[in-house]
């Protein structure tokens, strides 16, 4: 793959005839044979597998036509908590090692019916619980900017390959920050749409009231390109809604300044205590070329987002004991070979065997949490609070506010190994995503600096509740106001 | 530290719960754990609720009168009996093993 | 709910001692207080929360899918028909369907169980309240009733079980009522009701051996003219109303027992063992039942307009308690008949056809008659499927209108039917008549010729009866139609009998 190809430039050549889906593939696969390694961004790479696939969407191009297909012939990695039929799914974790998917989730058929094809499953915080992509049972990623830093989590494997440019998008999800933190730390455009805008049927659930699946791309308009696929109802999924917006990459053509006359917030909570410097001074500029781009900015507060990642862990841990309880090995997945177990005992080892440590840490702490005697210290209470935070947005947004901004995350990337010893140091970097979950908004992650170590910062931006016309049009005209999505990794 | 005690045993009996067998040594670990990660959780008391006291998560999900999505009663058939037992680590037929659920 | 239970026996006091208190005088010390759980399998083609058919007795594992496996990201989509079979019930039972209910997940490890949670309701149940009434003229409170996912099958080996999933996933309405229920007579005929009731509403097909229609019990028992409640027991699983009716019995029994011996009445789980006739102790699970119950993320709240209970409204059938009204306005019945009548929805179907068949040529009375006694007594015998039984109204309702036109006697219909129901029907009662040649003699002549013969082979009694014994009346009656093989009308018999020993007296 051409180190500069992008969703939007592909579709281009496929439609003028200039590149097929399986010369993409090729290409694709080409650079990820010298790349992928030195990351281990990829859980499985299988190549006569994608090339089938290419193969599969070039005859589609063929009889439907490239300009009826929004992504004729584009290259996905795909999150390995995503599934792909008759590929491995096993979500960085021992317990489905060998877990073979029996269908495809609702997201990859409409890849595949706009034209695109999977190329590779990526690594992935084991169940998506992580922030820094250690929590693999195969091992960290790293990221491409240094190979001594985590590239964030936990869909860290699709955020460090996109980076690479090992293809031009990934799909990913975010249940607290786990597309827009790896975005922000490896320097590329991570977007988690409205909760309910795209399904999470296939998407094996951790806290399924906070699950969102989306794309990290290079750009915006790549990231709009996709929202216009991954958008819809779906049957499949009984919290999914119809989207009332579409026609975003459209929208971006059309309106390239939108900042201009925008009113964007700064939730000053964000910017006190505990941010980094040179992150803080990255947002400083960012501020400033959003207003150069026409916007107006305000001060607001949003008095509650400080209790976001107590609730985050109360309301994700409980949901997630129980999304989890099905990884029994017995109707799949890791079965404990010791002999003569009675059936609980059978239960108790294939389980403990299966899941790795942060896993169980949060197992434990949902199971708690739900447990008599302890639901409405814990549970009932995180649930008020999070209708507290979501009210918080809700008056931030109606004060006049088009779009809120703020670091994606209070720190540059860390160096692997550094905070995996301090559960709560772990848990602080999603501290300025996770509140965006809870509500249920739209984010999205966009480059807005870089360190002087030469890492990558973010900076998210967040809008109402089905508002992603306006959260991608102002996201693109900052990034057409500054260069930082044009930096590649030194690989 | 936390107002509720972390001790082994609440450890035991979550993981017990949980259908999880820790180590002596897990037990030591996840006690530290969840008592720092509950010590910090419990600064949700804090927060003055300002709500309704009518209000109710469950009941207030999802957007203004939305209702769960239903499905119409047609039957979509079955996964082939092979592909529903393929991955199972122990069966007997089509049906699967586990140890026998005694008492 | 199929939770994790362990049988282990605990024996009544008085067992060893062989002394057990009887049930006339522990009913005068104690009351009973009855409360049932009923878990109705709901009659939709597809499962709760998946498309896969909800099909009885297949091979293992040959009704499952992604979901109702509970394999990785699948996502669970309610079954709309399930939602309206649920509001017919409530409807019917008057209760007070809520415009918002909510689905839980509760939580426990069962190899049956395959998610790890049960999609059920919990403290938002589709309705509360409504009432049935019973024979006695009780009436029954309900407390809720609520929508819920079946478990699937373990089977034990004897070194392993085995796991069939085929009704995990299949819709159940779980009928909870207040502890309202004074005795087990009560508790069987509530029970039958509301069987009746589902089936009526064709929601349920009522079965209790296949386990479509689940009971449990719970049972505790106070001193006469205490207003507390005792310590309650439940009873699982009974799989026949006999059974119910024993083991309530039998549980009462034995709580009486424990606390005649100054003992106290452990809240614990009973297993019904229907050889033994005694309900015994389940080990309760070594772990205590957590079940972390907790609002389920996947689905949102489910509501329910006053348009769509409307909908469901308008589609109900003819209840079993009006249709007994009306059987016994429109066709005369006693209370009893109607109700025996109406208890099933088929039967009172094949009722109504008979009469239909009949014309009139009877009374609906006898039509009753024949459907409660004869009819019922071959359906019980040979276990007669009631939606296709091998005598039709057809056939039923041709041999009835046979006695009231005079063709039979009613005791030649009797002997025919038995004969249809060994045999089959085969072409008909008319056919059967002719082909045997019994056809009723209604000559007077003949039937003179044959009496003027039996009186004169039985001197001595025709000798006691001119003496003064009218009893040796029906001894007549009885010689002449067994010499005539029931073929002679018997009002004509009667007439010319008495004729003819008027007759003789005088003579």
């Amino acid at each position: 793959m051409p180190a500069n190809q992008t969703v939007k430039s592909i579709v281009e050549q496929v439609r003028s005839g200039k590149l097929t889906a399986v010369t993409a593939a090729h290409a694709c696969l080409e650079r990820t044979r010298t790349i992928a390694q030195k990351l281990n961004s990829h859980l499985h790479f299988d190549e006569a597998a994608a090339l089938a696939e290419a193969a599969a969407a070039d005859l589609r191009i063929k009889t439907i036509g490239a300009d009826k297909l929004p992504l004729a012939g584009v290259p996905v990695l795909v999150k390995d908590n995503i599934c792909v039929r008759g590929s491995k799914t096993t979500c960085g974790s021992k317990m489905l090692e060998n877990y073979v998917a029996t269908y495809d989730a609702s997201v990859i058929k409409r890849l595949r019916e706009a034209g695109a094809f999977v190329v590779g499953k990526m690594n992935m915080d084991e169940f998506a619980m992580g922030s820094s992509n250690e929590n693999s049972a195969f091992g960290a990623v790293r990221n491409p900017w240094n190979l001594e830093y985590v590239p964030g989590g936990s869909s860290g494997g699709s955020a460090a390959a996109v980076a690479a440019r090992l293809a031009p998008v990934a799909l990913g999800s975010d249940t607290g920050g786990s597309i827009r933190q790896p975005a922000s730390f490896c320097g590329i455009v991570g977007l988690k749409p409205t909760y309910g805008s795209v399904s999470r049927s296939g998407l094996v659930a951790f806290g399924s009231s906070l699950d969102q699946i989306g794309p990290l791309t290079t750009t915006v308009e790549d990231a709009a390109m996709m929202m216009d696929v991954l958008a819809g109802l779906d049957a499949s999924d009984s919290t999914s809604v119809k989207h009332p917006q579409s026609g975003f990459a459209k929208a971006l053509l059309e309106n390239p300044e939108a900042l201009k006359g925008m009113t964007i917030g700064i939730p000053e909570e964000f910017f006190e205590s505990g941010l980094d410097a040179e992150v803080g001074s990255c947002l400083e500029r960012a501020i400033a070329d959003v207003q150069k781009a026409g916007a107006k900015i305000k001060r607001v507060r949003l008095p509650n987002i400080s209790y976001s990642v107590a609730a985050y862990y109360v309301i994700a841990t409980a949901e997630a004991s129980a999304n989890l309880a099905r990884f029994d090995g017995v109707r799949y997945g890791h079965r404990t070979q010791g002999a003569n177990l009675n059936l609980k005992d059978l239960y108790r080892k294939s389980r403990n065997e299966g899941f790795g440590r942060e896993v169980k840490q949060r197992i434990m702490l949902g199971t708690f949490v739900l447990s008599s005697g302890y639901y409405d210290a814990f549970y009932s209470k995180a649930n008020k609070v999070r209708e507290l935070i979501s009210r918080d947005f809700a008056a931030a947004f109606d004060s006049g506010v088009d779009l809120l901004l703020t670091p994606t995350s209070p720190t540059p990337p860390f160096k692997l190994g550094e905070k995996l010893s301090d559960p709560l140091a772990m848990y602080l970097s999603d501290i300025c995503t996770i509140g965006v979950n809870l509500a249920g908004l739209p984010g999205i992650s966009v480059p807005c600096g870089r360190t002087k170590a030469g890492l990558p910062v973010g900076m998210q931006l967040i809008a109402p509740k089905f508002n992603e016309l306006t959260l991608l049009t102002g996201a693109h005209a900052y990034e057409r106001a500054t260069e930082w999505h044009k930096d590649q990794p030194p690989l | 530290m936390s107002k509720i005690q972390v001790d082994r045993e609440l450890v035991r009996k979550v993981a017990d719960l949980a259908h999880l067998s820790l180590s002596e040594q897990e037990i030591g670990l996840y006690q530290e754990r969840l008592a720092k990660v509950l010590s910090y959780v419990e600064q949700l008391d804090e927060v003055h609720e300002s709500l309704d006291k009518n209000w109710r998560p469950d009941t207030s999900r999802g957007e203004a009168g939305v209702s769960a999505l239903e499905r119409r009663d047609v039957v979509e058939g079955s996964l082939p009996v092979e592909e529903a037992m393929k991955q199972a680590p122990a069966r007997i037929g089509t049906a699967f093993q586990v140890p026998r659920i005694l008492e | 709910m199929n939770a994790p239970l362990n049988g282990t026996k605990t024996s009544r006091p008085s067992e060893a001692a062989g002394n057990k208190p009887q049930e006339a005088t522990v009913l005068d010390r104690y009351e009973p207080v009855i409360g049932l759980e009923v878990h109705c399998q709901l009659k939709t083609r597809t499962k709760l929360f998946c498309g896969c058919s909800t099909a009885f007795g297949g091979l293992p594992n040959h009704n499952t899918c992604q979901i109702c496996l509970g394999h990785p990201g699948v996502l669970p989509v309610l079954n709309s028909e399930a939602v309206n079979f649920a509001i017919r019930f409530a409807l019917a039972i008057g209760a007070d369907i809520h415009e918002t209910s909510v689905f839980a997940r509760k939580q426990y490890f069962y190899p049956d169980l395959p998610k790890g949670y049960q999609i059920t309701q919990f403290d938002l149940p589709y309705c509360t309240g409504g009432t049935m009434t019973l024979a006695s003229g009780k009436t029954v409170r309900l407390m809720r009733a609520h929508l819920e996912e079946d478990a699937g099958k373990n089977v034990h080996g004897d070194e392993s079980s085995y796991v069939d999933l085929n009704r995990a996933g299949v819709p159940l309405v779980e009928i909870v009522s207040q502890p309202d229920i004074r005795t087990p007579e009560d508790a069987a005929d509530y029970l039958k009701r509301l069987r009746s009731l589902v089936r009526s509403l064709d929601i349920c097909d009522g079965n209790l051996e296949e386990g479509s229609f689940r009971c449990d019990a719970n049972i505790s028992i106070r001193p006469k003219g205490q207003e507390q409640l005792g310590t309650r027991c439940e009873i699982k699983n009974l799989n026949s109303f006999r059974n119910i009716e024993r083991a309530i019995k039998y549980e009462i029994l034995r709580q009486a027992d424990v606390l005649d011996h100054g003992q106290k009445v452990i809240q614990q789980t009973m297993l019904f063992d229907a050889a033994s006739g005694k309900t015994q102790a389940m080990r309760s699970k070594e772990e205590s039942h957590d079940y972390r119950y907790f609002p389920e993320p996947d689905l949102l709240p489910l509501r329910i307009d006053a348009a769509r209970i409307e909908r469901q409204r308008q589609v109900l059938p003819e209840l079993p308690e009006a249709m007994s009204k009306r059987f016994q306005e429109k066709h005369g019945l006693s209370a009893y008949d109607a109700a025996v009548l109406t208890s099933d929805k088929d039967l009172a179907n094949f009722y109504e056809a008979v009469v239909a068949r009949v014309a009139g040529a009877v009374t609906e009375k006898i039509v009753a008659n024949w459907v409660t006694s004869e009819y019922l007594r071959e359906v019980n015998n040979r276990s007669w499927d009631l939606t296709s039984p091998p005598i039709t109204s057809d056939h039923l309702g041709e041999l009835i209108a046979l006695i009231g036109k005079g063709v039979i006697s009613g005791r030649i219909a009797k002997t025919l039917f038995e004969e249809m129901a060994e045999k089959g029907p085969g072409k008909g009662a008319m056919a059967m008549v002719e082909e045997q040649g019994l056809l009723q003699v209604s000559d007077s002549s003949e039937i003179r010729g044959v009496i003027a013969k039996v009186l004169d082979s039985n001197p001595g009694q025709l000798a006691e009866y001119l003496g003064g014994r009218d009893k040796l009346f029906g001894f007549f009656v009885g010689q002449t139609m067994k010499v005539s093989g029931g073929k002679m009308n018997p009002q004509l018999v009667n007439d010319v009998l008495k004729e003819l020993l008027d007759a003789r007296r005088q003579g």
